[in-house]
């Protein structure tokens, strides 16, 4: 994309959960635009090799540990980048954690460590980047959701509880710092092939094949697929574009 | 498109699909069936490499709407720019990026989407 409007140059991202998966597919896509890019994970070992894989694209990357559900680390992550470049434009939230449990077999505990990792981190994360944004005259910030919230999933109601609270929260953010020219949005896919759910393999998920099935693009995603939406999102081609809730999951949640 | 290998559509709605208007209650109609003609599309012509989405403008400065200048639609621009929250009305070419991310390969995943593009507007009451 050489529209001059995609161009990232000069422009910082953070991106949680940046060390594998989605989150690694968007910062290759914000790199390849000309970000510098902060990938922020909780496994050492993944994030040197998630750096190693943006210099070895040539980006400008720099990997922060950070447990996303504690204030003060994500605090000092965001102060880390920060120091190391200079300013902060653009955060995606990513990181988050899912995995199955009937609501009528959930410990409290367990719920709220789903609502800490998947929900609280947002409002952390957003709050703690916001002074650097006002400080550049503006920022972008991607909360990348699910399409959970378009359908229902019986044993994911901690994750869809979670993710409907970020949606929400993406429209409400979007109305509250508009006046400080910062663009708030969420990007909902689908079924995409990373670790957390392997679309082949030993270990892909069982339902692959159902979802392929009724997927109008008779495919699953892959994180290369988001890099398109992420840069037009981070970019100034986005500037008239804020608390709006984009799908993106090859028609799937159409399907019955 | 068929011939092509795959096509890509993109409907340009309203975002009055998402509030409502009373002195537009046709207009709404239209755009609230392309929302939805749209989505049916989507899934049928999936198979076909055709990908359908539909972007909803919030207000554009456009011979049909001008925001500025002796035609300017009246007070109506000056209010839903106080309430956007990006604080102004749109230009067209606020919607270069959006187009080209629809028309090309980079949305190859993005089918039957509803996008909002309207500066916030519809968030406000």
């Amino acid at each position: 994309m050489n529209n001059t409007k995609f161009d990232l140059t000069g422009k910082v991202a953070i991106i949680t959960g940046g060390n594998g998966g989605l989150g690694l597919g968007i910062a290759k896509g914000l790199a390849i635009a000309g970000a510098k890019v902060a990938v922020v994970g909780r496994n050492q070992e993944k994030l040197d090799n998630a750096v190693k894989e943006l210099e070895a694209m040539g980006a400008d990357a720099l990997g922060v540990s950070c447990d996303v559900g504690s204030e003060d680390d994500v605090n000092r992550m965001v102060a880390t980048t920060a120091e190391h470049f200079g300013r902060i434009d653009i955060l995606f939230n990513n990181a988050a954690i899912s995995w199955g449990i009937p609501a009528e077999d959930m410990t409290l505990d367990q719920w709220n460590n789903f609502i800490v990792n998947n929900l609280t981190s947002c409002f952390l994360t957003c709050k703690a980047v916001f002074p650097h944004m006002v400080e550049a005259g503006g920022g972008k910030i991607i909360n990348v959701g699910s399409i959970i919230t378009k359908l229902g999933f019986g044993k994911l109601v901690h994750y869809a509880a979670a993710k409907g609270g970020m949606d929400h929260m993406t429209q409400s953010l979007a109305q509250g710092w508009g006046k400080h020219n910062i663009h708030v949005n969420a990007l909902l896919p689908g079924l995409v092939d990373t670790e957390m759910m392997p679309c082949e393999g030993p270990n892909k998920v069982p339902l692959v094949d159902v979802i392929v099935k009724k997927t109008p693009v008779g495919k699953y995603g892959v994180p290369e697929d988001f890099y398109g939406i992420s840069v037009m999102l981070a970019s100034e081609s986005s500037d008239f574009i804020t608390g709006s809730i984009i799908v993106m999951d090859g028609g799937l949640s159409l399907a019955i | 498109m068929i011939k092509a290998g795959g096509g890509k559509i993109i409907n340009v709605g309203s975002a009055i699909t998402k509030k409502g208007f009373g002195k537009l209650v046709h207009y709404a109609a239209a755009k609230g069936g392309m929302d939805h003609m749209t989505q049916s599309l989507a899934r049928a012509w999936g198979k076909d490499n055709i990908q359908v989405n539909a972007v909803l403008p919030g207000l554009v400065h456009t011979e049909m709407m001008p925001c500025f200048g002796p035609d300017k639609i009246g007070p109506v621009v000056d209010y839903i720019t106080k309430k956007s929250p990006v604080g102004r009305y749109g230009m067209p070419d606020d919607f270069e990026g959006l187009s080209v991310l629809l028309s090309s390969e980079a949305s190859s995943f993005i089918t039957g989407s509803i996008i909002v593009a309207d500066g916030g507007m519809t968030l406000a009451i």
